[in-house]
């Protein structure tokens, strides 16, 4: 009873942490991602708030963002080819129950609200994970099983796999891959003692 | 009658191999290269050395799915294959698919394998070892399972000539009881935490060394090692890309494509059959001999036959072993060179399932660069001396480890505590902070009959010919003492070289999921107790041969696969000795 109540408080208090921010994050723009891509697995609507979402996990700066690299795209593909079909339903359930509750944890609708807001919303998430540990590993055991699942359990499943997919497709873009960490498909060599400095980007995955 | 005649002579040789794996290749080019028309007989498809490694030049993106097998395709074709964690989208083309090539399991038993041409020697572990005397003479000691017909001096020879052929990085590390090759090329470089851990070990024990694997790697440009030789294979130095199990277009490691096939195929003797799976070995009631073989072609769904004077069969531990089990005949009942009964039996596979992850705090100022195919050993230091005898079991154990420094992993927990935005992101692009250690230990396990696979009659595969069905899951005392010990020690070894452990690894054994599965036809001096002798003829069949994983009684701490070469060119060797002869 009190994993479940746990759960469902995931994202309370956030709103009160974030409040002060709020101000500042609103005058900041809030416009729509534009879609210039067809999904194949999630809706035009779905697939726009996963933009949001996914940038706001990795944003641009000097380097690239989620977007730049195209991470929702290869998500969509990704998911509708790889996933069981459990596994979609679970992601698509987790990402209506995370934009629907984000109001209630941030105070201003998803649709309205800035990548730097959405990003506070999944800090929120992990917040409380952090502060209860539990929570992370009671949702590790309820993957396992089988059946009806509540919104507390979907909440947590979102957010560990939106994190998780999407610094996994950035880190396996062409883009980061190829121009923005190391890359270097033909080493030739073997060197086991090299000083970071010479290296400040770690190697791509290859 | 002319025709058939004519036909039969089209497919007679001196020589016929079965499987052109890591054995198969070698037996064809030590036949090929001693005179004999040698036709080598493939289960799978083709595969041509570079050209259809289509995968090799592929970076992860460049994968439609990024390197994962989807889960429908998993559930539909590699349901077994997938246990090994080593099947990728970049390598699943040289594993079979489950469906294709059904088997049966009392209990878990992981058959991993590839049925085209080079077999597993496209995906092999590339770890070269030899066998010393701790090990031809183990079970004689020990009173367990059957002598070795054969001891180190039979092989030295033999190991020397394959490692100059194959080319092997390694180390001479001096321990008497893994020797060191004759002529090795300069081994693949440590990193500054092995380095470490070496400097720490060595001076702590001293009969404990650590190095990094000896491996069949290119480090040196082949014309320069074996100057004056021929280079048929065309290959080059291994380029540090870490991605053999795709194939190597530059012939970096060891394979049948690119090593042995190639040798053979310019003496001009050799013919290469694809897409033929040997069913059965055609006995000879009256000459006591095999004529040739049976074959189905998997395109045609035809039944063929080949005949020559000796046959090879290479084509894996358990392959080869049913092949024997299917050639039933008056004189051999229950399988060619079954009088023992001891087919199919004495299966081993080392056990694993034990080890540590750790990390350090030192070395944070140094990384690395390229990408090492291999990690370290540190050899087998239990049982090898009276100093070092336990009390509690027999034969011993090695550790196989890597210590990485690589950033690729997403650690949730990490992410938990910072959150994510931009800090996080500029960090999963730098090198993490601290260099990662793993270990697992692999333990000998003993030949135990009841570990064995039997042809399942009520379960066929595709041709029709009876499926495998294994039952083989038991481990001894021995093997539950020895595990005890193998996280022991591993914990010791952590602790001197100040690896602070993160997660202990203390899992079940899995037959199998080592993938070193030797024993089922094993050579001893006696026909009641073995299926082969000393040069590796099948008792009471003189000219057929069986020289791969399948012939050892017992299974070392080491990988087998330097071991399984030597032995196949000694038997090559004594096999045209014998034919000159007349003796077969």
């Amino acid at each position: 009873m009190e994993r479940r109540k746990a759960l469902k408080n995931i994202g309370a208090g956030t709103f009160s942490l974030f409040a002060g921010s709020m101000l500042f994050s609103s005058l900041q723009s809030c416009s729509r991602p534009k879609l210039d891509w067809r999904p194949v697995f999630f809706t035009v609507n779905e697939a726009a708030q996963m933009e949001k979402i996914c940038e706001a996990i990795l944003p641009k700066s000097k380097t690239p963002g989620a977007t730049d690299a195209a991470v929702v795209p290869h998500l969509d593909a990704s998911i509708f080819t790889m996933d069981s079909p459990r596994e979609r339903g679970y992601f698509k359930e987790g990402l209506r129950v995370f934009v629907s509750r984000f109001e209630e944890n941030i105070g201003v609708s998803f649709g309205k609200a800035t990548v730097n807001e959405v990003g506070q919303g999944i800090n929120g998430y992990l917040r409380g994970m952090d502060k209860n540990p539990k929570l992370l590993k009671s949702y590790m055991s309820d993957l396992k099983i089988e059946g009806p699942k509540d919104r507390g359990f979907f909440e947590v499943h979102f957010v560990f796999t939106v994190v998780n997919a999407t610094i996994w497709s950035y880190l396996t873009s062409e883009l980061v891959g190829e121009h923005v960490m190391a890359y270097d498909p033909v080493p030739g060599v073997y060197e086991g003692c090299v000083a970071t400095d010479e290296q400040p980007m770690a190697w791509s995955y290859l | 009658m002319n025709l058939n005649l004519k036909a039969k002579q089209n497919k007679t040789f001196d020589a016929i191999v079965i499987g052109s794996g890591i054995t198969g290749g070698w037996a064809a080019k030590e036949l090929s290269e001693k005179g004999l028309k040698t036709l080598i007989l493939e289960r799978g498809r083709d595969v041509k050395h570079i050209a259809d490694y289509t995968t090799a030049e592929l970076d992860t993106w460049d994968l439609p799915n990024r390197g994962q097998i989807a889960a429908e395709e998993v559930n539909a074709h590699y349901f077994k294959q997938v246990r090994s964690g080593n099947l990728t989208e970049a390598n699943k083309q040289f594993f079979v698919k489950d469906d294709e090539h059904p088997y049966q399991e009392k209990v878990r038993f992981d058959w991993f394998r590839g049925y085209h041409l080079g077999g597993s020697s496209l995906t092999w572990d590339r770890q070269t070892y030899r066998f010393s005397d701790l090990d031809f003479e183990a079970n004689s000691k020990d009173g367990i399972g059957v002598d070795w017909p054969i001891r180190y001096k039979d092989l030295e020879p033999w190991y020397a000539y394959v490692e100059r052929f194959i080319g092997v990085a390694g180390e001479k590390l001096s321990v008497g009881h893994l020797p060191d090759g004759d002529e090795m090329m300069s081994a693949l470089s440590y990193n500054c935490v092995e380095r470490h851990m070496k400097s720490q070990i060595e001076s702590r024990w001293d009969d404990r060394k650590l190095m990094v694997n000896r491996v069949a790697n290119l480090s040196e440009y082949y014309e320069l090692f074996r100057a004056g030789e021929p280079n048929h294979g065309k290959r080059q130095k291994c380029m540090m890309r870490n991605r053999c199990d795709r194939g190597c277009p530059y012939g970096g490691y060891f394979s049948s494509l690119s090593s042995t096939l190639p040798a053979a195929l310019a003496t001009g003797n050799l013919t290469i059959a694809t897409n033929k799976y040997v069913t059965e070995v055609l006995y000879n009631e009256e000459t006591q001999k095999a004529d040739g073989v049976r074959v189905i072609n998997t395109v045609t769904g035809d039944n063929e036959e080949y005949f020559a004077r000796v046959i090879f069969l290479c084509a894996s531990t358990v392959d080869s072993a049913a092949i024997l089990m299917n050639s039933k005949s008056g004189r051999f009942p229950n399988g060619l060179g079954n009088d023992s009964g001891e087919l199919g039996h004495n299966l081993m596979d080392q056990h694993a399932g034990i080890g540590l992850v750790g990390s350090t705090n030192d070395f944070q100022e140094l990384y690395y660069k390229g990408r090492r195919p291999t990690g370290f050993n540190i050899h087998r230091f239990v049982n090898t001396n009276a100093s070092s005898k336990s009390n509690s079991f027999v034969r011993g154990f090695s550790y196989d480890g890597i210590a990485q420094r690589e950033g690729w992993g997403i650690d949730f927990q990490e992410i938990i505590s910072s959150g994510i935005g931009l800090g996080t992101k500029e960090r999963i692009m730098r090198p993490p902070s601290n260099w990662t250690v793993r270990i697992q230990a692999l333990g000998e396990m003993l030949p135990y009959h009841q570990n064995h696979f039997y042809l399942d009659e009520t379960q066929l595969d595709n041709w029709g010919i009876p499926q495998l069905h294994f039952d083989a899951g038991y481990y001894g005392s021995n093997e539950v003492q020895m595990r005890q010990k193998m996280l022991e020690e591993a914990q010791e070894i952590f602790s001197e070289c100040r690896i602070k452990v993160s997660v202990v690894v203390n899992d079940k054994p899995v037959f199998g999921r080592v993938g070193r599965v030797v024993g089922s036809a094993r050579m001893g001096k006696d026909a009641n107790e073995s299926i082969c002798n000393g040069n590796n003829q099948v008792h009471g069949c003189k000219n057929v041969f069986l020289t791969d994983g399948a012939c050892l009684p017992s299974s070392g701490t080491q990988s087998p696969d330097l071991t399984l070469m030597a032995i196949t060119c000694r038997a090559v060797d004594f096999a045209v000795n014998q034919m000159k002869k007349t003796n077969i």
